[in-house]
């Protein structure tokens, strides 16, 4: 993922040097990634070339805020509940 | 750039000011907990294993269905369920839906109780989807999402 923050298309070749995991678990790991949406894959030559969703990212890392307010407000209420309760 | 793996659980406390004891029966207890969780439950008593189902009562979003399967009851130390809220199985008991997990963390500490929740597992679901499940504004929501979505789709 660090690899492909610089916003270029990278091959799997690329993406794969200096890891120390085989390309077929780049790969793998890579199709993960496409099915959450995080990374694309686009067709040059007879090589796929890999980008970063940072749609997706900003999308996901909102969606996360969202949540993490909902547990900071459920807390608020337990909090509230809690101390009104307690003379 | 922060990491899938670091984006996988939310953490988030508060201080009450109030013994542990009284917390966790506030958490533990269904007819206290319905109460500052804003939902109705099936159930008089949290068991381990035990299904249990909800109906949110949250403003704006009431008679929405979730349920809680109850993973660990330590008295008066951890609390944990996973669910699946807005997911699919909340209607249907025949849908499997990943699970999320929630584990509630009760400390002593000076002047009351520390009180300590962990959210994760969101790698594995639809976060739009979960984040939607007790948000007021659900509709504004998911139109802005789709809007994101939409723009995604023509900018890629």
């Amino acid at each position: 993922m660090a690899r492909l923050a610089g916003g270029e298309q990278l091959s799997i070749t690329r993406l794969a040097q200096g890891l120390p995991i085989t390309r077929q678990a780049v790969t793998k790991h890579l199709h993960v990634l496409e099915e959450a949406g995080l990374v694309s894959a686009e067709k040059a030559g007879r090589e796929q070339m890999w980008t970063l969703e940072t749609k997706s990212l900003d999308e996901a890392q909102r969606c996360l805020e969202i949540i993490s307010r909902q547990w900071s407000d459920a807390l608020g209420r337990l909090k509230a509940f809690v101390e009104k309760d307690n003379g | 750039m922060m990491s899938v793996a670091q984006q996988d659980r939310i953490r988030q406390e508060i201080v009450i000011k109030a013994p542990r004891s009284k917390v966790w029966k506030a958490l533990t207890t269904p007819a206290q907990f319905s109460q500052w969780f804003r939902a109705k439950l099936s159930a008089t008593e949290f068991r381990v294993g035990d299904r249990v189902n909800g109906v949110s009562t949250y403003p704006g979003h009431e008679g929405k269905a979730f349920f809680l399967v109850i993973t660990e009851i330590t008295p008066e130390t951890d609390f944990a369920w996973k669910w699946s809220p807005g997911g699919k199985s909340a209607e249907s008991e025949e849908e499997e839906d990943p699970f999320t997990t929630v584990v509630f963390e009760l400390e002593e500490v000076p002047g009351g109780t520390r009180v300590k929740v962990t959210e994760s597992g969101f790698e594995h679901i639809a976060l739009a989807r979960r984040a939607s499940a007790f948000e007021g504004n659900t509709k504004g929501w998911e139109i802005q999402m789709k809007n994101l979505h939409d723009y995604a789709e023509q900018n890629s």
